[in-house]
């Protein structure tokens, strides 16, 4: 039985080819990165080396936990309550005309409003705390899920609405049995997008007040003229960002009718 | 004697249709879909709606399954209104699109209306097992629609409305988009699975051929506004097998049925 070995050989070859280039891409340019540092003698303030960059966060450890720990939190309760608003606000667009005609256009509307303008403005309702930051990234996780959970919802193909018609005029068993289900690819889009801006909602919260947070690293980096500690906060923000869309790319592979095999 | 007086019901109509129009406003024009239809359907007749598309087949089965109230007219289902007809599960609906839900199994998918309606979990998947058997699903419970073609799709939501129930079967053109050679087994099995029901059916094609084929009496409809232009009934004997294809009868009725058509 060859069976299992050749897809344990195919499952690695694949990984290879997907994951290869960029992988190499990026061990290029960090090994440049550090050629030139050392070559040029750039001072480590303009641009500290990436050994500089990982010494750095290793010399921080606990605190670097504890700045991580910190974003991570406003992240994911940010993206969480942001989420389930945009989820309600859609299923309310999705029943009512009238609801639909009042808020729809507000919803577009709120998109252009710049949320690092009103960031300092949220400092003054909730203060420095952590309600600011979770705002901030509730605000940006928002839009994006609403707008595509209502296209989800409307999404739905009459036919079906027709049929569950015929053995029950629930509205709510429709859009339990049928119109969520049948939503979901389209949440999954709107939380792609919204995993990515939520960490950039968590920064942008910081640096209006924080004391502590990825956010406030990067900031007091930038004070201090400490480039390595700013490289540090950067670099551990976009790996948390790639995180947290992975796990929401992740969980989406398990609905199958995202991708259209039907 | 009186029938009544024993509480035996009249052997009355199953469907009955008596005057109906629909007329809407599109653009701030008037278009009337449907003109004074009227026509009835005994109990376990087959009766299928022939026409070009524009005649309002789709319409007239809005109206008769109770989502769409005419401008004009009435329908009665057996006595009762096709909203009170609804509401109490005896009418059952097959689209040309199975329309099968693609996150559940064929069994699930069957066993949807009957979930809907509150049956328990352990009779719903008794009586969706048997329908799938019945439509000649068997060994597919588990599987899931897109490894389902789109004749076996289309059985499955046979299966889905029958296992609700109903009493009347609403099909709206439901071998339209399974090819020819699907369609001519589906029709055959559709007679067996009819026959074993008893269900009124109300079948709406555009092929002559398949309303010879199924039909007990075939409604002509001409389009644009919809109205009735002929009214035939099909003599041929009941089983029906591909046999009759070969009959005499059959070519009559083909040619008559060609005829109306052509004169609409």
């Amino acid at each position: 039985m060859s069976g299992p070995v050749a897809n344990c050989h195919g499952m690695l070859k694949r990984i290879l080819v997907r994951y290869g280039p960029p992988a190499l891409a990026l061990s290029g340019l960090i090994a440049a990165w550090q050629v030139c540092v050392v070559g040029f003698h750039i001072s480590a303030t303009v641009l500290p080396s990436p050994m500089r960059v990982v010494q750095t966060a290793s010399a921080l450890g606990p605190l670097l936990l504890r700045d991580i720990v910190v974003t991570l939190y406003e992240v994911l309760t940010g993206f969480f309550l942001g989420n389930v608003f945009a989820v309600g606000i859609a299923y309310l667009i999705s029943r009512s005309v009238f609801v639909e005609r009042a808020i729809y256009p507000f919803l577009l509307l709120s998109q252009t409003v710049p949320v690092l303008a009103i960031a300092p403005l949220l400092v003054i309702w909730f203060g420095t705390g952590i309600a600011t930051k979770v705002i901030v990234v509730a605000v940006v996780c928002f839009f994006p899920t609403a707008i595509n959970m209502v296209e989800g919802l409307k999404a739905t193909d009459p036919d079906l609405l027709a049929l569950l018609r015929l053995a029950t005029p629930s509205r709510w068993v429709a859009f339990v049995k049928i119109e969520f289900p049948n939503s979901l690819p389209y949440l999954f889009a709107g939380l792609e997008i919204s995993a990515a801006t939520a960490v950039v909602g968590a920064i942008v919260g910081e640096w209006v007040g924080a004391t502590e947070g990825l956010g406030y690293l990067i900031l007091y980096g930038g004070a201090t003229l400490r480039t390595d500690l700013m490289f540090v906060g950067v670099v551990t923000t976009v790996l948390l960002g790639i995180a947290l869309c992975s796990t929401v790319a992740y969980v989406k592979r398990g609905f199958s009718w995202t991708t259209g095999g039907g | 004697m009186q029938l009544d007086e024993l509480g035996v019901p009249e052997p009355s109509l199953a469907v009955a249709i008596d005057g109906v129009s629909v007329a809407y406003e599109r653009n701030g024009r008037r278009v009337e879909a449907l003109q004074d239809i009227t026509f009835s359907i005994r109990p376990g007749q087959f009766v299928s709606i022939l026409g070009p598309s524009g005649c309002g087949k789709s319409t007239l089965l809005k109206v008769v399954s109770g989502s769409l109230t005419p401008t004009a007219g009435r329908v009665l289902i057996g006595s009762q209104t096709p909203e009170a007809a609804r509401d109490r599960q005896l009418i059952g609906v097959v689209f040309q699109s199975p329309v099968l839900l693609p996150w559940l199994n064929l069994q699930d998918n069957v066993a949807l209306l009957l979930e809907a309606k509150g049956v328990k979990r352990g009779e719903r998947m008794a009586l969706a097992e048997q329908y799938i058997r019945l439509v000649g699903l068997c060994g597919f419970e588990r599987h899931m629609p897109r490894e389902l073609s789109g004749g076996m799709e289309q059985r499955a939501s046979i299966a889905r409305a029958l296992a609700f129930g109903p009493s009347v079967l609403l099909m709206d053109e439901p071998f339209g988009a399974v090819d020819v050679m699907t369609r001519d087994r589906l029709g055959f099995d559709l007679l067996d699975i009819w026959r074993q029901t008893q269900k009124t059916v109300l079948f709406v094609t555009h092929s002559v051929h398949e309303a010879v084929l199924l039909s007990d009496v075939v409604i002509v409809m001409s389009a644009r506004p919809g109205r009735v232009h002929a009214v035939r009934e099909i003599r041929l004997s009941r089983p029906r097998t591909r046999e009759v294809r070969l009959q005499p009868a059959f070519h009559e009725h083909l040619e008559e049925l060609m005829r109306d058509v052509e004169a609409l």
